[in-house]
């Protein structure tokens, strides 16, 4: 055969299986890059939701009343689902196309969340005849709460990011049901002095008087010989078809039991380690059920499951007001899509978070392990992140607005502005002014927060 | 005398074609695939640092080692643009009417680097905090020449010798603050 016809013979065969190669690379080229854009606005659109719920709850008065939340609520899904579109361009009536990718938000607030996702609903059709079909809505305002039973006693104590509980139900035929504070430390029955500091905040002083109060009424009440202490161990608690669970069946932790080394505010206390299984288990229980749900209802060949959280993302998302965003089965190239994205917000009335008080000192505010802020000696005033914020109000006419801030000191350029890694101790190691300060706009932080009324 | 003229001219042609245009294709696709895992690190990098507000030696460190593994020399350039919310307040309080003006100043790689305390045996810090609002870009290309790039200049490209072909960059709002 002549070299010519080889060559000829060679290239018949390398080059279309060049050509396909590339084209094949070129297709997982494109998928891999769809895929990684489609990350980005999933997380784009789930932070725009978080600052429409911020702009609308922090501007609104009556954000923490039920119904004016689970508006605001709504609002901000609505901004998620607008700013999706717009990014994966199909804006407009086209814009509901994007819903059925998505099996359920999660919106978590200060003592529970809310998951948005298809459920049943009724319509009329042409014909007048009633049918069903599955569409997105907001479900019920879901409580981090669990039941413990043992003997007689049966009650249900609901939890919050912080250290607020409701306790209801019956100890010994005896109906209760209290919300409160729980702490751990030595308080005057007056609410003057906390842990050796004496408190100067009217507020703050409510608020230790209550918490004691109501500490001690969780500890030492007794009803009919038993007390709500005892009653709260992991290993009578039950899940909702009236079961053990088999990771508490030995445990016979008193949670409710606060003292210095089971502290309701420390991160590493039992209390913490319980409330924060049982907000992972129910978001988790709870969420599971509404995406397999969608999943035997869509229309859509796609196989809708809830994705593992890594130990970051609870971190994240049982640490303040989160929205937590799920998107499957959305055409990528070769691929599926199934990513979801978490987003933290910073800025709400719904919960204190003690990283976000800021204390005033020399004419700006700073946190509280700011080197600057360790100078300051008396009293020192301090208040929550979103107070330092502009505020808008309506002058006299409609077009009158007037930009006002509550409290005129500039954010520290060491802490706040360009924040270095400081390091944190632990209040008590910090002066008696700081420690003093902190104490005061906590509980009075605290105190004012409106909360919703849970019991039944 | 002509048939040994068309005999070359086969020989050098049919060479072309059964190693320089499989090798160019193919090393071409190694540049794809190298552009590939270089954007895909660029993008979770800085999709990390806006949801976790923070950037960390350790992360850095894996980025830098994700986009060697492509077996390139790469120019990593940083920026941070810090919110400055208080010009704008100090300018809310002349008038009421008017929301004032936030500036940004810029922090650059080598600065972003030095706090991060990379290279240096005893760092003060491995963490750069951010905040909500600040603003990352990261912008990566490739320094090396690849095979694809040198054929590509031998056979057809007149200028441009020293560009680069893998670029990747991406850039956004940081969410949260960071802890």
């Amino acid at each position: 055969m002549k070299l010519q016809n080889m060559a000829v013979i060679f290239a018949i065969i390398v080059i279309p299986i060049t050509l396909i190669l590339s084209a094949y690379i070129g297709i997982q080229i494109d998928t891999a890059n769809l895929v990684k854009q489609y990350d980005t606005k999933l997380l784009d659109a789930t932070h725009d939701a978080v600052v429409a719920f911020q702009l609308n709850s922090i501007q609104n008065n009556y954000s923490t009343n039920a119904d004016s939340l689970r508006r605001d609520i709504k609002a901000s899904i609505n901004a998620f689902f607008t700013s999706l579109a717009t990014n994966l361009r199909v804006p407009g009536e086209n814009a509901g196309y994007i819903a059925q990718y998505i099996p359920a938000i999660v919106v978590t607030l200060y003592d529970g969340y809310y998951i948005y996702s298809p459920i049943e609903t009724e319509y009329k059709d042409v014909d007048a005849t009633i049918k069903t079909r599955y569409e997105h809505a907001l479900k019920p305002y879901i409580h981090y709460s669990l039941r413990y039973k043992t003997g007689n006693c049966d009650i249900v104590v609901n939890y919050s990011l912080d250290n607020y509980i409701t306790v209801y139900g019956y100890m010994n035929g005896e109906y209760i049901s209290r919300s409160g504070y729980l702490i751990a430390g030595e308080v005057l029955d007056d609410g003057t002095k906390y842990r050796g500091v004496t408190i100067t905040d009217n507020t703050a002083i409510e608020y230790y008087k209550e918490a004691k109060e109501f500490t001690s009424w969780i500890k030492n009440n007794s009803f009919s010989g038993t007390k709500i202490v005892d009653i709260v161990v992991p290993k009578n608690a039950l899940d909702e078809n009236g079961n053990s669970y088999p990771q508490f069946i030995n445990d016979n932790t008193k949670i409710l039991n606060a003292s210095i080394q089971n502290d309701p505010e420390d991160k590493e206390s039992n209390f913490t380690a319980h409330k924060r299984e049982i907000m992972k288990q129910s978001i988790q229980r709870n969420l599971n059920n509404a995406i397999w749900t969608y999943s035997n209802h869509t229309t859509l060949n796609t196989d809708f499951k809830m994705p593992i959280l890594t130990q970051e993302d609870w971190d994240k998302i049982l640490s303040n007001v989160n929205i937590i965003s799920f998107m499957q089965g959305l055409p990528a190239g070769i691929k599926e899509y199934n990513n979801y994205a978490i987003v933290t917000s910073t800025q709400n009335k719904q919960y204190v978070d003690t990283d976000l008080l800021y204390y005033i000192h020399d004419g700006y505010y700073h946190k509280l392990e700011c080197p600057l802020l360790q100078e300051a000696s008396g009293e020192i005033m301090g208040y929550r992140s979103i107070d330092y914020n502009k505020q808008r109000r309506q002058g006299e006419t409609e077009e009158d607005i007037i930009y006002y801030y509550k409290h005129n000191e500039l954010a520290c350029y060491r802490c706040i502005v360009n924040p270095s890694k400081l390091e944190k101790k632990k209040i008590e190691e910090y002066n008696y002014s700081i420690k003093q300060a902190y104490y005061n706009v906590l509980a009075r932080e605290r105190w004012n927060l409106i909360k919703l009324n849970v019991t039944f | 005398m002509g048939d040994t003229l068309i005999t070359v001219v086969a020989i050098f042609l049919a060479a072309i074609l059964m190693f320089v245009f499989p090798l160019m294709s193919i090393s071409e696709r190694n540049d794809d695939i190298s552009q590939l895992a270089v954007y895909t690190a660029t993008v979770e990098f800085v999709d990390n640092i806006r949801s976790t507000g923070k950037i960390t030696l350790d992360n850095y460190d894996k980025y830098i080692q994700t986009l060697s593994a492509t077996g390139n020399s790469y120019d990593v350039e940083m920026s941070v643009k810090v919110l400055d919310e208080n010009p704008g307040k100090k300018g809310a309080e002349a008038s009421q009417t008017k929301i004032g003006e936030n500036i940004y100043w810029t922090t650059y790689t080598s600065q972003i680097e030095e706090e991060l305390g990379v290279g240096q045996a005893n760092p003060k810090s491995t963490i750069k905090l951010l905040k909500e609002g600040d603003i990352i870009s990261v912008d990566v290309k490739n320094t090396n020449t690849t095979i694809a790039q040198m054929l590509k200049n031998f056979f057809y490209s007149i200028v441009g010798n020293d560009t680069y072909s893998i670029e990747a960059s991406h850039s956004g709002f940081v969410m949260t603050n960071g802890k």
